[in-house]
């Protein structure tokens, strides 16, 4: 619902409730683009953004949520400029399609030596190495901690669909951790058990 | 409960998005199931690796005077 704010009153919202964000969301920027000068484009659009519209946001609700948001639009419509992707309507049917018929797939496992093997450059190289939806749920619950409802309103999808990606999500980004373990040397038999049952 | 309704919750107990009575039943059967106590320790290992490996970049001052910058530009435009 817009609201009609004074310039004074802009600026205080923005200074009290998106500024405290600047941080995070500058990561989250360098997460989605891994390059310094795209994130800082990214980021100074968001706010600009966030400014332009900020008569549509609730004083007192989750800014955080809300700035995110802007900030995955703003990166998607690039990121789709830039990859010539086909449009919204056509990814989102496919990728609901892989949710709906992945989403009763096994787990899979890691045991503790593996992921100590890793350093974070590795994990966040597997991490940017998941296609670009997958990419987005794995650091907005896993990096950023965001509840399910949240995820649903920041990337536009029902919660049925948030549970199912972020399933699919977490297996793939495994198994590329497999691989770079292995590569490193280290066995990722599953049949070992987890470090925790020794 | 059984495993295979353990399993199908078990992610949304990991993420804490679990209501708390079926958060108790799934607690009850993993004290009495180490095959799934096993798969839980799993889930709850890599959400800690996620948060205390996965690098963390701080936004330099020069960044954020450059926000500033960009709205006061936008917001003096507009006055």
């Amino acid at each position: 619902m817009k609201q009609d704010l004074t310039k004074p009153e802009r600026d205080r919202l923005f200074e009290a409730e998106f500024l405290p964000h600047i941080d995070a969301l500058y990561n989250f920027a360098s997460y989605l683009v891994h390059d310094d000068e795209r994130a800082k484009d990214l980021l100074q659009e968001t706010y600009l953004r966030a400014y332009k519209f900020i008569n549509y946001y609730e004083k007192g609700t989750n800014a955080k949520a809300w700035l995110i948001r802007i900030l995955k639009n703003t990166f998607i419509n690039e990121y789709r400029k830039l990859s010539k992707q086909p449009q919204r309507v056509d990814l989102e049917e496919t990728y609901q399609q892989i949710d709906d018929t992945e989403s009763d797939a096994q787990n899979v496992d890691l045991r503790s030596e593996v992921y100590n093997a890793l350093v974070g450059d590795e994990i966040m190289n597997a991490v940017n190495a998941l296609p670009v939806d997958y990419r987005l749920i794995v650091l907005l619950c896993d990096v950023e901690g965001f509840k399910y409802d949240e995820i649903a309103q920041i990337i536009d999808v029902p919660i049925g669909t948030v549970r199912s990606r972020l399933h699919r999500a977490r297996n793939m980004l495994k198994d590329k951790l497999k691989d770079y373990a292995r590569k490193k040397g280290y066995d990722t038999d599953d049949n070992k058990g987890t470090e925790n049952d020794k | 409960m059984n495993c295979t309704e353990l399993l199908s919750m078990l992610q949304d107990f990991v993420d804490n998005e679990l209501p708390g009575e079926q958060a108790n039943e799934l607690n009850k059967h993993l004290a009495d199931c180490p095959e799934c106590e096993k798969k839980r320790q799993a889930a709850m290992l890599y959400k800690q690796v996620m948060v205390s490996k996965m690098p963390r970049k701080n936004c330099a001052e020069g960044i954020k005077n450059g926000v500033h910058s960009a709205v006061a530009g936008y917001a003096s435009t507009e006055a």
